[in-house]
């Protein structure tokens, strides 16, 4: 099983969903996660980053080569992918709160045990993902991060708003396989 | 830089990165100061005597802190300079005393040389169950990769740097390099206890010769380097 974490300071993309092996490649090529403004008073909006297999500096070719082998690791053994978030929920870094790792290690739990293999997904057609709509010991609201928002309306402008981002960032790649580039999110949906 | 060493009393590792034999590179780190070297002998894999009889290094990492570069000669952006040859195979670094950079630049060079021979190189943390069922978690710094493979039901194989060959996962390192700034036996007690004889802090503030782990006049990156086997298995 991989798991990629991810702290989103967002706090729009959900705690947990399950890759194809062609969004896998996507996410892994993408390497999104947050950065904080540190400890600097009155900086509110962290910073974004996205860092190529999730260690860009330490990754002299390109991001296709390693991304080729993950996918042939993800055929040869059937090797089930997990997005985790370990960032925010109900609202962007200042407003809600760090996901707590129990919940993180709940859901992480719950994957290694099976129980996620046969529980339903709903699609969150945004981002792409598909989004377990039950995990043992996590209360099913927060699992879809738009309930955790008490402004929907600022949810949707975010999360609309880190789509494009991964998007932008994507343009970076070249000679990406179309299916790969499609398991992305969706930012005009 | 040679002649800057020359006279010098040098310190000298012979060992491996990668724990996998048969995907593992020889390496040689030489530094101008022990614990430097201590840290390379912690974080790389050591050799057996009989391996370190007939060790030929491939890689060479020449590490001297109080060797500077000179930007307007050197034509590098600082006095500080981590120098990749990949085609002379050999490392050099100055002007930081931060003993990250040995271990992270051969973590870049294994990064280039493994795909060819098909093994996928990876920073992730990685863990084995009773069912020898692997879980990697991939993710950059302050994300969990090291918090959630600590996990006292799975063993830990290792929390930075792997490789993924035919044969499995295998760990590039013989070693933790762990953060310890506001670290605290109640919060985290494996690396607590790993910080004993041999174990190298790094801009840790002593205090009367006591750690002081909240102190973070020097950096918030403070560090911990110890060997795999004094974290114990479950």
């Amino acid at each position: 099983m991989i798991v990629f974490l991810t702290a989103d300071a967002l706090g729009v993309l959900p705690p947990i969903s399950r890759l194809t092996k062609e969004g896998a490649m996507y996410h892994f090529m993408s390497g999104y996660t947050s950065k904080l403004a540190g400890t600097e008073r009155g900086i509110k909006e962290p910073k974004s980053v996205f860092s190529e297999c999730f260690g860009a500096p330490f990754m002299p070719r390109s991001a296709s080569v390693y991304a080729k082998l993950l996918g042939e690791k993800i055929n040869q053994h059937d090797t089930v992918v997990y997005l985790v978030n370990t960032g925010w929920s109900g609202g962007p870094y200042g407003i809600g709160k760090r996901i707590k790792i129990k919940y993180s290690r709940a859901m992480i739990t719950a994957a290694l045990s099976g129980a996620l293999d046969i529980v339903k997904y709903d699609h969150n057609d945004l981002f792409n993902l598909d989004v377990p709509t039950e995990v043992d010991d996590v209360p099913s609201e927060i699992l879809d991060p738009k309930n955790t928002w008490d402004d929907k309306d600022s949810y949707v402008l975010s999360a609309k708003k880190l789509a494009q981002m991964f998007v932008e960032n994507f343009k970076k790649f070249e000679n990406v396989s179309s299916d790969i580039i499609d398991a992305g999110p969706k930012p005009t949906t | 830089m040679k002649n800057f060493v020359d006279n010098k009393e040098l310190f000298v590792f012979d060992g491996f990165v990668g724990s996998d034999p048969k995907n593992r590179l020889p390496i040689r780190v030489i530094n101008d100061h022990v614990w430097q070297n201590l840290f390379g002998r912690t974080l790389f894999i050591r050799p057996t005597n009989e391996e370190l009889e007939n060790h030929e290094p491939e890689f060479t990492i020449l590490c001297i802190n109080d060797f500077e570069a000179v930007p307007e000669i050197d034509g590098t952006r600082t006095n500080v300079f981590i120098l990749v040859d990949l085609t002379r195979k050999i490392v050099l670094i100055g002007g930081t005393k931060y003993a990250g950079e040995m271990k992270k630049s051969m973590f870049s060079v294994m990064n280039f040389l493994l795909p060819e021979r098909g093994v996928f190189p990876m920073h992730c943390s990685a863990n084995i169950g009773e069912k020898g069922d692997t879980v990697l978690f991939f993710g950059l710094s302050g994300t969990g990769k090291t918090t959630l493979s600590a996990d006292p039901n799975r063993k830990l194989i290792g929390d930075d740097e792997h490789g993924w060959s035919d044969n499995g996962t295998f760990n590039f390192e013989g070693g933790c390099y762990a953060k310890c700034i506001n670290l605290s036996q109640e919060a985290e007690p494996e690396i607590w206890n790993a910080i004993k004889q041999g174990a190298v802090l790094e801009n840790v503030v002593l205090d009367d010769n006591v750690p002081n782990y909240n102190d973070n006049r020097l950096t918030e990156n403070t560090r911990v380097a110890y060997p795999l086997d004094y974290i114990p298995v479950q």
